[in-house]
């Protein structure tokens, strides 16, 4: 039984194809414009790798901000489900999925079989998510990952107090024009993350073992700061963790498939 | 054409009741809180409006005069002043509902000023000494009304101000206790517009509506293609469409704790006091909005009991940004209702609806969660 998941994010389009509940191949392209075109830009790039056609997909199911417009979707669901079921396949002790896409950040809460019981996301505003490391890296004239190797170098990471990324590109902007390591500042840049994501984490509670998923948990950095913050190690994923809501989208489909 | 339809019409600042209202010569006085009482407005043969910046979209004046950081409820409102959108009305009344409110009122009057503007003193406690200086200042508001618009509120054109008052209440929460059945016979959306319909025409003419809104859906099979029930907890709430992107997503919401909704007229008010003395108790007695200081308890467990009679599977929090008052008291609901193993969700809104597809998002995973249940 063939199925696939699709994830339209807002950075990233993210599509895994399964074969039986295991992956058959997976693949990550940048957004466009139009929700289509990622969706079928990152479905098709999945189908070449594995030399099939989208007539061969028994069940897709779509998710992310543009899971509405996913035309050869069997049905949508939201990428707070996807990203607990996701991340509790891969390690079925996972209880608390701390997910940091490109405009969102969100803690999830699932049970020992995976179904979210509780979530929390960010408000309206993209600190603390992978726009926010775009943005500083561009700043910073650095590319998006030298940040998180860079920012384990200091020993004495800047305050960056804002809550808003337009305000906190001001604060570093200042903190250059002080000469301020750019150690400091990135490292100072991930704990001001680090902090965000706490909120969130603060309102659903931490709740043992704890993963990192979305394309955020790439960067050493912010897994880093966050450990810190948490107080506890967070486990790695056996799986690229920005494939995590597709892979999610995926299992559903297959669980959808299975019971037609 | 049902009786729903006409209560869509209550959804914009003007309306065909208000036009032929004025045809007949009468007043209109908008109002900006459930602390002013209607009841000694229409006394004065006046009819009082809820001020809602319907129709605003953006804020450039509202963001100059009051800062961005003050709630966009507000920054609408001053916007709208400005605009001279509220023109059709005789004059505003306000009270120390919150700051932000307070200062409105205070740009209004010094930037764009009514003929007639009228701002009432509420407490922010209940005790009998709160309650006789509000009868004091209800007395005050009372002569002030008469002075201003040259009539006579005697008493008992203020108990059957009362009286009529109050029979919108009890209709209003008739309609309310048929969203316990299982299959509730309206949606949340039709509630929000005749809720709002009842605070901008006549309450008479409201009352014959509401009836033959009651008789119509008496009968009527039930909704039955929800996903789950849902209570509506949080601050100032005055837009349909808010309501509907609940409810396309399956949550049907079957009460509130809004001050559009219970909070304006779960409570009747005594008709056998004298009528000042009523109002004064009804007012500062009812479940209180967060204004209210040292009534916390009270209100919490209003929603508590809310959710055990209304069978209410999750409750979503809608917060204005920028409104401290509710967001202190989501903080203390949301443990509240941990204790007790309630689902909810936790929204953060701007008065002007905008980032529907985050708000989907968030609703579409928290019916996930209630599913899962």
């Amino acid at each position: 039984m063939i199925v696939a998941g699709c994830d339209v994010g807002s950075l990233t389009g993210k599509a895994v194809i399964l074969k039986d509940g295991d992956i058959l191949s997976q693949c990550i392209v940048p957004t466009t414009p139009k929700p289509v075109r990622t969706a079928k830009n990152a479905m098709n790039g999945a189908l070449e790798k594995c030399a099939l056609s989208l007539d061969d997909i028994e069940y897709i199911v779509g998710t992310g901000y543009g899971r509405v417009k996913i035309p050869f979707a069997t049905m949508e669901t939201s990428e707070l489900t996807c990203h607990g079921k996701g991340a509790h396949s891969c390690i079925p002790e996972i209880r608390t999925i701390i997910d940091v896409g490109g405009q969102d950040c969100k803690v999830i809460k699932v049970n020992k079989d995976g179904k979210m019981l509780d979530f929390a996301m960010n408000d309206k505003c993209a600190a603390g998510t992978g726009r926010f490391l775009e943005v500083m890296a561009k700043t910073l004239e650095l590319k998006l990952e030298e940040l998180g190797p860079i920012s384990l170098k200091s020993n004495s990471p800047a305050k960056i107090t804002s809550q808003c990324s337009v305000f906190a590109e001001t604060e570093v902007v200042s903190l250059m024009a002080d000469d301020t390591e750019v150690s400091d500042i990135v490292a100072g840049i991930h704990d001001a993350i680090a902090a965000r994501i706490m909120t969130l984490v603060y309102r659903v509670g931490l709740e043992k073992e704890v993963v990192i998923s979305g394309g955020v948990a790439k960067n050493v950095g912010v897994v880093n700061y966050l450990e810190k913050r948490m107080g506890m190690k967070t486990m790695a994923l056996p799986v690229d963790p920005q494939i995590i809501g597709a892979l999610g989208a995926a299992l559903i489909a297959n669980d959808k498939a299975k019971s037609q | 054409m049902t009786v729903l339809d006409d209560f869509t019409k209550g959804d914009s600042l003007l309306n065909p009741w208000m036009d032929e209202w004025k045809k007949q010569g009468k007043k209109i006085l908008g109002y900006f809180c459930t602390y002013i009482p209607e009841e000694i407005i229409h006394a004065a043969d006046i009819l009082p409006v809820r001020i809602r910046a319907k129709g605003c979209t953006d804020t450039p004046m509202g963001d100059a005069y009051l800062s961005p950081t003050t709630c966009s409820f507000t920054r609408c409102c001053l916007e709208m002043a400005n605009r001279k959108q509220f023109d059709f009305l005789d004059g505003i009344i306000s009270c120390n509902s919150c700051d932000q409110i307070r200062r409105l009122y205070d740009n209004i009057r010094y930037k764009t000023p009514f003929s007639n503007q009228y701002f009432l003193s509420v407490p922010s406690n209940v005790n009998d000494i709160t309650i006789d200086f509000f009868k004091y200042e209800l007395n005050k508001f009372k002569n002030y009304l008469e002075k201003t618009f040259n009539v006579d509120i005697t008493e008992e054109k203020l108990k059957n101000s009362i009286e009529l008052h109050n029979k919108s209440r009890t209709l209003l929460k008739e309609l309310y206790l048929l969203r316990k059945k299982k299959n509730p016979p309206i949606t949340g959306t039709d509630i929000m517009n005749i809720l709002l319909s009842g605070v901008s025409m006549p309450k008479n003419q409201f009352n014959e509506l509401l009836t033959t809104q009651l008789k119509e859906i008496e009968g009527k099979e039930g909704i039955s293609d929800d996903k789950s029930r849902i209570m509506l907890v949080g601050s100032m709430l005055d837009d349909p469409e808010y309501v509907k992107i609940i409810e396309d997503l399956g949550g049907l919401i079957v009460n509130d704790a809004v001050c559009i909704g219970t909070k304006y007229f779960w409570e009747i008010v005594d008709e056998n006091l004298d009528p000042l003395d009523a109002l004064a108790n009804r007012y500062l007695s009812r479940v209180s909005c967060p204004r209210m200081a040292g009534e916390q308890s009270k209100r919490v467990d209003f929603v508590l009991n809310l959710i055990k009679e209304f069978n209410v599977d999750g409750v979503i929090f809608q917060r204005m940004k920028f409104c401290p008052f509710w967001w202190a008291e989501i903080f203390v609901l949301r443990d509240e209702l941990k204790k007790q193993g309630v689902p909810f969700l936790d929204l953060e809104r701007e008065y002007v609806l905008s980032g529907a597809g985050a708000m989907k998002t968030r609703v579409q995973g928290f019916m996930e969660v209630l599913e899962g249940k």
